[in-house]
C-alpha cells in the first residue's frame, strides 16, 4: 500500500516536472502568427508577366564581396569596385586581377582615352589600362560623397549625394561647373537626394542624364549645365518610381532608351527614349535588394550587380528588340 | 575502511544498508532540489537585473509586429524613435505614406500609421518633417518596415523607459522571433540605428 503512494507521488512529481518544464526548458515558440499591422509589399513585387521584356538573363557568381559598381568594357572584360579594391573578371566572372585602391571605391566609368575613372568616397582616381593610377584628383568636398561617375568627351560628371551637387571635372582634374544650384525655373535641377544613391549616365548624343531621387525624375542637361528635358513620375506600378530615393541607378542605351533599377521595390526596367516604359526584366531579387547597378553596352546587352548575392546578371536584349 | 563509511552514511539501525522507503524518500529529496535549482537558474537566467533594462535591437528587428500585441501594457510600451540625422526629410515618405497613397498630403486615407501617430510638417520645398506622436504610437512597426524599404530607415522602434514596467520576463522578449529583445545596461538604455541606407 505504501509503496503504491510512493509510486503514485514519484509519478505525480514527474508530470509537474513535465509541465514546468514545457514551461521553462523547452525553446520558445518561434514560429510567428499572423501580423495584423504587416505592411505587405509583396503585392507591389508582382509584374504582369505581358510586361516582361524578352531577354536572355544569365547570371554569375562573383568573388568580390560588397560590391558597389561595375562596368564592362567592350571585349566583354567587368571591372567591378569592391571595398578598396578594383577587380578585373573575364566573362564567366573569374578574377583577372585585383587592383588596390587607395581608399573606398565606388561608381566607376570608361573615358573616350582608355582610362578608367573611379570614385574614392570623397575623390576620383584615374587609372590607366594596366590599372595604374596616373592621377588623383582633389577632393569636392571633405565630406562628400560621390555615388556615380560618368565621362563624355568634354567632362568627367561626379554625382555627390553629401552636397546634392554634380561635378564637371575637365581632363586635368578641375572643376569647370557645377550642376544643382537652387533654380525657380527648374525645379527638376535642384537635386534632392534623401540617401546615398545619386547616379548619372551620359546619353548618345553626349549630354548627361541625372537621376533627381527625391523627386523620382531623371533630368537631362546640356554642355551648359542647363535642362533640356525630364520625365519621371511616382508610382508603385511599374510605370513610375516608389519611394523616396528612385530609380537608384541608371544606365542608357545607345538608342536612347533608359535602363532603371530601384529599391524598396526592386526590379529593373526598360524605357523607351520618351521615358515611357516599355518592359520589366524577369528577375527576382530578395526583399531588401539594393544597390543594383547598371551598366550598358550599345544596344543590347545591360549589366546589373546585385551586390547582396554577389551576383552580376547579363540581361541580353534581341538585336531587333522593337521593346 | 568500515569506520569511513560510517562516517559517510548515517546510521539507520540497519547495518549503514539503505532500505526501500529511504532510497525513495532520498531519491524523491534530490529529484526536488534538482528541480528547484534547475527552475530557479532558468528563472535568474530570464530574468533582468537591477543594472539591465530590456530594449529593442534595431539591426535585428524584423518589424513582425508582436511588440505591439505581446506586451504587457496596452498601448505598448514600444514606440517608434526617429533618427532625424539619417532622415532624408522626403515629400514621399516610405514610413508616413500608404506604397499606393494617390496623394502626397495629410488624409488619413494616405497614411500608412494605423493610429495616425506620425506628424508631418512642411519645412520648405520638397522637404517634410516626420515627428512621431509618442502617445499615438502602439509600436507596430510598420513605419519601420516602409521607411526601412524605401527610404534611409531612420524609423526604429525602442522601449520606452519611462513606460516599461520591467517585467522580470519581458512577455515580448518571449515571442520575438529574432531575438532583437536584449538586455541593455541602465546606464546606455538605448540602441539608435546609425549609417545610411
Amino acid at each position: 500500500m505504501k509503496l503504491k503512494t510512493h509510486i503514485m507521488a514519484i509519478v505525480i512529481f514527474l508530470v509537474v516536472l513535465l509541465i514546468l518544464g514545457y514551461f521553462l526548458i523547452t525553446p520558445k515558440n518561434k514560429k510567428s502568427n499572423q501580423n495584423p499591422y504587416a505592411l505587405e509589399l509583396e503585392k507591389y513585387h508582382r509584374v504582369d508577366s505581358q510586361l516582361y521584356c524578352k531577354a536572355n538573363i544569365s547570371s554569375l557568381k562573383i568573388v568580390p564581396v560588397n560590391p558597389v559598381g561595375i562596368c564592362v568594357d567592350a571585349c566583354g572584360t567587368m571591372y567591378v569596385t569592391s571595398r578598396q579594391s578594383l577587380f578585373k573578371l573575364d566573362k564567366n566572372g573569374t578574377v583577372i586581377s585585383e587592383i588596390k585602391l587607395p581608399g573606398n571605391a565606388g561608381s566607376l566609368s570608361f573615358g573616350p582615352n582608355n582610362k578608367l575613372y573611379v570614385s574614392l568616397t570623397n575623390r576620383i582616381v584615374v587609372l590607366n589600362t594596366g590599372g595604374k593610377i596616373v592621377a588623383e584628383w582633389e577632393t569636392v568636398n571633405p565630406a562628400g560623397f560621390i555615388t556615380s561617375v560618368a565621362v563624355n568627351k568634354n567632362f568627367v560628371f561626379a554625382a555627390d549625394s553629401y552636397t546634392k551637387k554634380v561635378y564637371w571635372f575637365n581632363f586635368e582634374g578641375n572643376i569647370v561647373k557645377i550642376s544643382g544650384q537652387k533654380n525657380a525655373d527648374s525645379p527638376a535641377t535642384d537635386f534632392v537626394v534623401p540617401s546615398q544613391y545619386f547616379d548619372c549616365a551620359i546619353c548618345s548624343d553626349k549630354n548627361i542624364w541625372v537621376v533627381n531621387p527625391g523627386r523620382q525624375l531623371l533630368v537631362k542637361l546640356d554642355s551648359s549645365g542647363n535642362e533640356l528635358q525630364h520625365w519621371g513620375k511616382s508610382s508603385t506600378g511599374p510605370e513610375g518610381f516608389c519611394g523616396c530615393c528612385n530609380p537608384s541607378h541608371l544606365g542608357v542605351m545607345n538608342d536612347g532608351s533608359f535602363i532603371t533599377s530601384e529599391k524598396g521595390i526592386p526590379r529593373v526596367k526598360k524605357y523607351n527614349a520618351r521615358g515611357e516604359l516599355q518592359c520589366v526584366f524577369n528577375l527576382k531579387f530578395p526583399e531588401g535588394t539594393t544597390g543594383l547597378d547598371i551598366c550598358t553596352m550599345g544596344n543590347d546587352v545591360i549589366y546589373v550587380l546585385e551586390p547582396a548575392r554577389q551576383l552580376v546578371h547579363r540581361i541580353e536584349l534581341p538585336s531587333n528588340n522593337l521593346q | 575502511m568500515k569506520n569511513k563509511l560510517k562516517m559517510i552514511i548515517p546510521e539507520n539501525g540497519n547495518g549503514g544498508k539503505l532500505n526501500r522507503r529511504e532510497f525513495l524518500k532520498t531519491g524523491l529529496r534530490s529529484i526536488a532540489l534538482l528541480s528547484l535549482a534547475g527552475v530557479g537558474a532558468k528563472l535568474l537566467q530570464n530574468s533582468v537585473s537591477h543594472d539591465e533594462v530590456w530594449q529593442i535591437d534595431p539591426n535585428k528587428c524584423t518589424q513582425c509586429g508582436k511588440c505591439a500585441t505581446a506586451c504587457v501594457l496596452n498601448p505598448s510600451a514600444v514606440k517608434c524613435v526617429h533618427i532625424y540625422q539619417m532622415c532624408g526629410y522626403c515629400n514621399l515618405c516610405g514610413g508616413y505614406f500608404q506604397p499606393s497613397a494617390k496623394d502626397l498630403n495629410t488624409a488619413a486615407e494616405s497614411q500608412l500609421c494605423p493610429t495616425k501617430a506620425i506628424r508631418r510638417t512642411f519645412i520648405e520645398d520638397p522637404y517634410y518633417q516626420y515627428t512621431i506622436a509618442e502617445e499615438l504610437c502602439i509600436g507596430c512597426a510598420k513605419c519601420v518596415k516602409g521607411c526601412g524599404s524605401f527610404g534611409n530607415g531612420s524609423l526604429h522602434l525602442q522601449i520606452r523607459h519611462n513606460i516599461c514596467v520591467r517585467c522580470n520576463q519581458c512577455a515580448i522578449a518571449q515571442v520575438c522571433p529574432s531575438d532583437a529583445i536584449v538586455k541593455v545596461p541602465q546606464s546606455q538604455p538605448y540602441l539608435f540605428k546609425t549609417g545610411n541606407k
